[in-house]
């Protein structure tokens, strides 16, 4: 076994090397390479295309509209997730007799499948018959009107991932050393303070991280509109990457759905590189 | 250490030998072992005759069980419908030729499944049998493996499903090029649903339901009710989207193809035809009708529980709901289905069949393809059928099931059917939604444009040129790309 030497590390990588190259980085590599031909709809290769499949994307309103509805979708979920499920953690973090209950009852949105929680919510929306509207004294048609539409869609979202970003938060919160939040309780700093100058300086590498995977997970996320509302009403809430769906499956236009998914991953490219750099200035490593 | 490691690979060799020859002998059916098989069995033969006189003459394939791997679309009510129908075939039809039948959901869509193997060129993992919407039929019927039940009548071997059972409008819906692709099994048609108690406060007719557009806007009108401005019950809940209106369309005069070669079923659709024809600009006249009663709810928000907690006094949807609208009402109210209203009285094309049909694939192994023609011909055969359709709601395609006592009584004790086995008998089998491939641009675009009419955001002649000039733009990529 001395003998392997250096290649003994790249021997207990391969398997996740291999793994990656087979379903990742090939199938993407390949993806790109199509980008560049006419492809028909029984897969096969027809001509060399050059750009005209993104100049075609690009040209085309519903992706144009995709772009935009992503956009708006992303800013309004990943930051409230993330910021209702760090006030719930600060509220949590002290440990109670009941506090396996309400810790449950926090991160039990996570355990809730797609497709039973956007069915739940379509009644709940329902502007004849649903909660939503009953309680706020409404009669909006949260997800069949294009003003209302992405926002409920975002709400959704939101509710969806408190529960991974809460749990994730809690523990980051429990981590923190509980000298520093006496220190600050006998300096008199109030919660405000101690959350923001103490907590969150200390859990940011967490916060970085939520950040990071909320943001590629909503831009490629495509659930909702299949289940809810096949991208309508009037394109509202068509994403990127349901854009793309509907380009392969549904029309049988592989050479749009593949220049959607090369764009859509530029996006997220630009989305995880822009975070990279919140990392230099706001995420302290101690 | 090095001992160890050779030990083990040594070992592993050998269990992958002896594993490499358990495969051989299962999965790769040698010809000359089934003829050897026959030769011996006069000799058992004799000695069974010997035993139990008079023996019956076996028809199974082989003398192996052959196995069928049976991909569908179904999911709850329905797919324990299927299930009950499979296990029944397992036991009676598949016990005698040897079949076991083994069924698996793949997801709501199953032609994108079969599409995404056959761009892999993996036709190993590609099923015996499988159950499609009818708008996969023309990328299917391209596939290699691909086998038409016109191909396996043609040849008139191991025939239980005669071809004329098939009600003509069931299969035109599954024919391609001439050719049926497909068995047809859960069909359905669209109706009109409404509600007895409603018309009668409204004092309309409940036994006589409007039969053109024009006649329901005068009804909408009466059944929409209001407080101040705003409407309490509509009178009319539907979403015109593609399904509806080729409905709406096809069934004008005699017939409407809705696009060229023969709405896409004699070759590859191009264009749209009911632009040039005057056949769309007729509908929407008459839609503007109901659009101006006031009392037109033009999105579904739960087009079933709105129906059944009386916020619509009429929907137009799928006959494939009526189980579910039965659950859901229960004995709260009276109601009833109708045929689709016409868009003109003296049209006479009817509807389409919507739903889904059963393709088979030939792997290559003779038995196995007799095996899955024999279980396609059966989901299409009288039993398989009854038990199918009374269970999840979907409308026989075996003609011969409806001159049976048992349907009689089904029918006579389902009333709701009726009207959608008469539309559909009475429909011209020319009336079918069109082979148009990019089926879900066409769809939102129709949405997106009846929508925008309803709501008043755009008028008639801008609905009906969107409509006809964004459908022939998709059509017109599709064929650029794809054209022999």
């Amino acid at each position: 076994m001395k003998k392997l030497g250096k290649i003994e590390p790249y021997i207990y990588l391969s398997p996740a090397l291999i793994y990656f190259a087979v379903f990742s980085f090939y199938p993407f590599l390949r993806t790109i390479g199509l980008t560049f031909f006419t492809v028909s709809a029984d897969g096969k290769v027809k001509a060399f295309a050059g750009l005209d499949n993104y100049i075609h994307v690009l040209t085309d309103p519903a992706f144009l509209r995709s772009i935009w509805n992503t956009l708006v979708y992303v800013i309004l979920a990943s930051p409230l997730a993330i910021f209702i499920a760090l006030i719930l953690a600060v509220l949590a973090n002290k440990k109670t007799r009941i506090s396996s209950i309400y810790e449950t009852m926090f991160s039990l949105t996570m355990a809730m499948s797609m497709s039973v929680t956007a069915m739940i919510f379509k009644i709940m929306y329902n502007p004849n018959v649903g909660l939503i509207n009953k309680l706020l004294g409404t009669k909006i048609n949260w997800l069949n009107d294009a003003k209302y539409a992405m926002v409920s869609m975002s709400f959704i979202s939101v509710w969806m991932n408190i529960g991974f970003n809460f749990l994730f938060l809690l523990a980051a919160i429990r981590g923190v050393p509980g000298e520093l939040l006496e220190s600050a309780d006998i300096d008199g700093a109030s919660l405000y303070k101690k959350v923001t100058k103490v907590i969150l300086p200390m859990i940011s590498p967490t916060v970085f991280f939520l950040i990071c995977t909320s943001l590629a997970k909503n831009i490629i996320m495509a659930g909702l509109p299949i289940i809810l509302t096949e991208g309508g009403p009037k394109g509202s809430t068509s994403t990127m990457i349901y854009y793309m769906y509907k380009q392969a499956f549904g029309n049988m236009s592989y050479n749009d759905a593949y220049a959607a998914a090369v764009i859509t991953f530029i996006f997220t490219l630009i989305a995880t590189l822009i975070s990279f750099s919140f990392e230099k200035k706001g995420v302290h490593y101690s | 250490m090095k001992r160890f490691i050779s030990l083990l690979m040594a070992a592993i060799m050998i269990l992958s030998l002896a594993a490499c020859g358990a495969k051989d002998t299962g999965e790769v059916k040698e010809p000359e072992s089934t003829e050897t098989a026959q030769e011996v069995q006069p000799e058992a033969d004799s000695q069974q005759e010997e035993a139990q006189e008079p023996a019956e003459e076996s028809k199974r394939i082989s003398d192996a069980d052959i196995e069928i791997s049976f991909w569908h679309h179904m999911e709850g009510t329905n797919a324990n419908a299927l299930e009950t129908v499979c296990n029944n075939f397992n036991d009676t039809v598949g016990k005698e030729y040897g079949i076991i039948v083994t069924p698996s959901f793949q997801g709501t869509n199953t032609a994108e499944k079969l599409n995404t193997l056959a761009q892999a060129g993996d036709w190993v993992n590609f099923p015996d049998i499988c159950q499609v919407a009818s708008a996969g039929i023309p990328t299917i019927s391209g596939y290699d493996l691909f086998v038409s039940p016109e191909e396996m009548y043609a040849k008139g071997e191991n025939i239980i499903l005669p071809r004329e059972s098939i009600i003509a409008n069931n299969a035109r819906t599954f024919t391609y090029k001439d050719e049926l692709c497909a068995i047809p099994f859960s069909n359905s048609t669209i109706l009109l649903y409404y509600n007895k108690g409603l018309f009668e406060a409204a004092g309309l007719d409940p036994e006589n339901p409007p039969k053109t557009i024009a006649e329901m806007a005068e009804a909408i009108e009466k059944l929409t009710q209001k407080d101040g401005d705003e409407v309490t019950t509509y009178g009319l809940n539907v979403q015109v989207k593609r399904y509806q209106l080729v409905n709406w369309v096809g069934g004008e005069g005699e017939y409407n193809f809705i696009g060229d070669n023969e709405g896409g079923r004699a070759g590859l659709m191009s264009k749209v035809t009911f632009g040039e024809d005057g056949t769309l600009m007729t509908y929407l006249d008459e839609w503007e009708k109901v659009i101006a009663t006031g009392g037109y709810k033009p999105v579904e928000d739960n087009i079933n529980e709105e129906f059944a907690m009386e916020l619509s006094a009429m929907a137009i949807m799928s006959s494939a709901r009526i189980g579910k609208l039965k659950d859901l009402i229960g004995d709260e109210f009276e109601w009833g289905t109708a045929p689709l209203p016409k868009v003109n009285a003296s049209d006479k094309g009817g509807t389409a069949v919507g739903g889904s049909g059963i393709v088979m694939f030939d792997k290559g192994d003779a038995d196995e393809l007799t095996a899955t023609w024999i279980f396609q011909q059966y989901l299409g055969g009288e039993d398989a059928q009854y038990d199918f359709c009374t269970a999840s709601g979907y409308i026989p395609m075996n003609k011969d099931l409806y001159e049976t006592e048992k349907m009689k009584t089904y029918m006579a004790e389902n009333p709701e059917i009726v009207a959608a086995v008469d539309q559909l008998l009475a429909s011209n089998p020319n009336v079918q939604e069109p082979f148009d491939i990019v089926t879900g641009d066409i769809n939102s675009i129709i949405d997106e444009e009846m929508v925008a009419f309803a709501q008043g955001e755009q008028d008639k002649q801008t609905t009906h040129d969107n409509i006809v000039n964004k459908c022939n733009q998709k059509l017109a990529d599709y064929v650029k790309v794809n054209a022999e």
